[in-house]
């Protein structure tokens, strides 16, 4: 069963997909995947561990279409 | 932050786990809980703490429904504790990473460190370089402090003032092995260290060490009227047992009794409220909007005469804030690592004043 993070975001430089609600996330630019949880705390919630830098968690929006990060940045989702 | 009244519990005996079972214990009675006791253990990048007493999971699971308000800890000493340091140092504080990990997992809310040995030389470096990750988690840093008459520099260091002020949450004074709160929570003021850090301490199980009921009250008064941070006892599941130091015995929960009623009494009769802040504490959008918390549960203040909203306070890794607003529909938010900012799932975004 997919979680509702699994996708392409950001034009393709990163990649969601997910084992139940273990979470594997594919960088660009050379960057290590990250692995991760998917929770729901109303919205679904994730929290990822970037080995080149650190853990964070995100927010999904309301309409599926933007991870809101703890470290202030945002993802898009790519047009399926 | 209002008084907050913190035990302790242990998790290596069955009379202690079959009396929570029972619903035997006023566990109302705190509003933090200490698990004796973890350890820091050794895994294959670095160190951990293990909380693997043969009934840890199943205290921690009784506390966690009958209270589920409350904050626990994970309690540790000193083994593995000096490993642990040097190992973040050479390492890039990878085990404080583990650390963290390992306590979200287990759905605790912090740790309480109780070195009382050869790890005392290591708590002060040790909660620096917890620190900054705790609080990007959401996780509560305590240290237990026995014999605290010595003093924060005579016990830990001269760095303790420094990093306690900066990096824990509460300092948890064993004044029961000391001359006591009245005596020993100036001289840690004197020393430099916040106040507000401070909890005056009380033994409540039977022993040469037990602090009698009417210390317990005089020590919990001076808490309240001299703005610590709250007080501790250890610990609940001995509290002045009816079978002298048969451990876990009929406990009879006077000690703890006396703290809660005495904290309830304060301020000539005007109830005090026990409980935690929340990291979502405070006044965000230039002061339009406000949260203020009730252990874990939110209110939060809107302007422009809308309706109050209420919601949850979470760690999932950072905190995550979920609120129901009656005018609009429930959302979701995460606090930015800096703390300064919420980030909703309707993409609006909040920041604090």
């Amino acid at each position: 069963m997919s979680t509702p993070f699994d996708g392409s975001w950001n034009g393709a430089r990163s990649t969601i997909t997910s084992q139940a609600s273990v979470l594997n996330i594919t960088m660009a630019e050379g960057r290590p995947s990250a692995t991760g949880v998917s929770v729901s705390v109303g919205s679904p919630v994730i929290y990822a561990d970037f080995t080149d830098d650190a853990p964070f968690t995100g927010v999904l929006s309301v309409d599926g279409q933007k991870i809101l990060w703890s470290n202030n940045t945002v993802w898009s989702r790519d047009p399926s | 932050m209002s008084f907050e009244i913190a035990t302790w519990y242990d998790t290596w005996n069955s009379t202690g786990l079959e009396n929570l079972v029972q619903q035997k214990v006023p566990l109302d009675y705190a509003t933090r809980y200490n698990l004796a006791f973890g350890e820091f253990v050794a895994v294959s990048n670095g160190y951990t703490v293990s909380l693997d007493a043969r009934y840890a999971s199943q205290v921690l699971a009784q506390i966690r429904t009958q209270a589920p308000g409350v904050l626990v800890y994970a309690g540790v000493g000193d083994a593995g504790l000096p490993a642990t340091v040097a190992d973040n140092r050479e390492h890039d504080n990878r085990s404080t990473a583990n650390i963290v990990a390992s306590l979200q997992q287990q759905g605790l809310d912090g740790i309480s460190i109780d070195s009382e040995g050869d790890g005392m030389g290591s708590v002060a470096e040790l909660v620096t370089q917890l620190g900054p990750s705790f609080k990007a988690a959401g996780l509560g840093i305590a240290v237990s402090v026995p014999w605290p008459g010595n003093g924060p520099v005579g016990l830990y260091g001269e760095n303790a003032v420094a990093a306690f002020n900066q990096y824990v949450d509460a300092l948890e004074l064993q004044d029961y092995s000391s001359a006591g709160t009245p005596t020993d929570a100036p001289l840690w003021v004197n020393a430099g260290v916040q106040a507000s850090l401070l909890m005056g301490g009380v033994c409540t199980e039977n022993s040469d060490v037990q602090t009698s009921l009417e210390d317990t009250a005089a020590w919990t008064e001076y808490a309240l009227q001299n703005n610590l941070r709250g007080i501790c006892s250890w610990r609940l599941d001995n509290d002045h047992g009816q079978q002298g130091t048969e451990e876990d015995v009929e406990p009879t929960f006077t000690g703890a009794k006396t703290v809660y009623d005495t904290v309830q009494a304060s301020a000539g009769g005007a109830k005090k409220e026990a409980s935690m802040g929340t990291p979502f504490d405070g006044s965000w959008n230039g002061g339009t909007c406000a949260i203020s918390s009730q252990a874990s549960l939110l209110t939060l203040t809107m302007p422009d005469g809308r309706p109050s909203a209420t919601g949850a306070a979470v760690a999932v890794g950072s905190p995550v804030i979920y609120a129901d607003f009656t005018d609009d529909a429930p959302f979701t938010g995460v606090l930015s690592v800096d703390g300064q900012k919420i980030l909703w799932s309707n993409n609006t975004v909040w920041t604090r004043d």
